[in-house]
């Protein structure tokens, strides 16, 4: 209690904590332990993320709103929607998920090459996804369904501004998850050069439980991104 | 201070089986959207989105694995989202009839054409 102004803490709670998970000294010296140093870095991420939910939470409450809006024509801009390719990608992006999962479970447990392994299937299939997003991105250019930057604006009749809004929408909302996907795709990458350098120790998992945080945050957005713009309506029959 | 915070972690079991789970539900909502339910074909995608996504938080990113603070930190995210879409809906869905903005430029534009016309 008296010491707390003095620099010289006493180690030994320090080193009872940390001796046995690594062989250097990873705690800041502002920290008491190496528990709290993780704590506080997980807490801190969970801030960043809650502004996260509200900034997406406010293009889901603009989507419904506009839903609400013109059903018809959300309806009809739904059927143009690929619903193999979009479930193909929700497939790759759970399974990246469980990757990353798996990825911080080896972080904490010291198995570097398990960790190396796991990130990089994680970045491999977050960079298939983006790949499948392209594909179909480049399929709605084809099909004139890009409402904006001056192209041509397929649909016509009484739907069409209420497509337009579907479509702006789409792209806005995927856009910006894929955004987020890009920037999760650069730290795997600081993760996968660090670990395989044997430079995250299992007192530093907490690296790998962050970007790990941020990367099941964005396949939560898509969770919803899935059903909202594939499977607003029924489609005519055989008509996948 | 002496007390060490221990922080738990899920199996890897059940880190699997969650995997399963959210492959299962994601067969699920696309083949019961091949189901007329009329107005329930949301409600069922919706619920059947927010089932995985709370597996995905408490698996996943270990909220239920997490300290007192991780649980009314992330919570906390969610309930202001809640408030968001309270109040933002309280006003659209008790405007009388669901306006869209070219049904009101439609009317407005009969309004001045016709004031004109007089």
């Amino acid at each position: 209690m008296s010491q707390s102004l003095s620099p010289a803490v006493d180690p030994t709670p320090f080193e009872s904590s940390v001796g046995s998970r690594s062989h250097e000294s990873v705690v800041a010296h502002h920290f008491v332990d190496a528990e709290q140093q993780h704590a506080t870095a997980e807490l801190g991420m969970w801030m960043f993320l809650v502004t996260e939910i509200m900034f997406f939470g406010a293009f889901f409450l603009a989507y419904l709103i506009y839903r609400e809006w013109y059903p018809a024509a959300f309806a009809q801009g739904s059927h143009h929607m690929d619903v193999m390719l979009g479930t193909l990608n929700t497939a790759v992006l759970l399974t990246s998920s469980f990757t990353m999962a798996l990825a911080v479970h080896a972080a904490e447990h010291s198995q570097r090459r398990q960790l190396v392994g796991l990130l990089s299937a994680t970045f491999v299939l977050g960079a298939v996804f983006l790949g499948i997003k392209g594909l179909e991105y480049y399929h709605k250019y084809a099909e004139q369904l890009i409402p904006f930057a001056g192209w041509t604006f397929g649909p016509t009749g009484n739907e069409r501004v209420g497509m337009m809004a579907f479509f702006n929408l789409y792209f806005l909302m995927t856009g910006m998850h894929a955004f987020h996907m890009v920037l999760g795709l650069a730290m795997l990458a600081i993760l996968i050069v660090l670990a395989n350098s044997d430079r995250i120790p299992s007192s530093r998992s907490i690296l790998v439980h962050n970007v790990g945080l941020y990367w099941h945050f964005v396949d939560l957005v898509w969770v919803y991104l899935f059903p909202f713009f594939y499977l607003v309506a029924i489609r005519p029959a055989g008509h996948l | 201070m002496d007390a060490k915070i221990k922080h738990s972690e899920p199996s890897l079991g059940l880190t699997s089986a969650v995997f399963a789970a959210l492959l299962v539900l994601l067969v699920v909502t696309v083949l019961v959207a091949q189901v007329e339910l009329g107005s329930w074909n949301f409600v069922v995608a919706a619920g059947v989105a927010t089932l995985k996504a709370v597996l995905i938080l408490l698996v996943f990113m270990r909220v239920y694995y997490g300290t007192p603070l991780i649980w009314l930190v992330s919570g906390a995210g969610f309930v202001w989202l809640a408030i968001l879409f309270n109040f933002v809906f309280c006003d659209y869905m008790t405007r009388g009839d669901a306006h869209s903005p070219t049904r009101d430029l439609g009317v407005s534009y009969e309004v001045r054409s016709r004031s004109t016309s007089d």
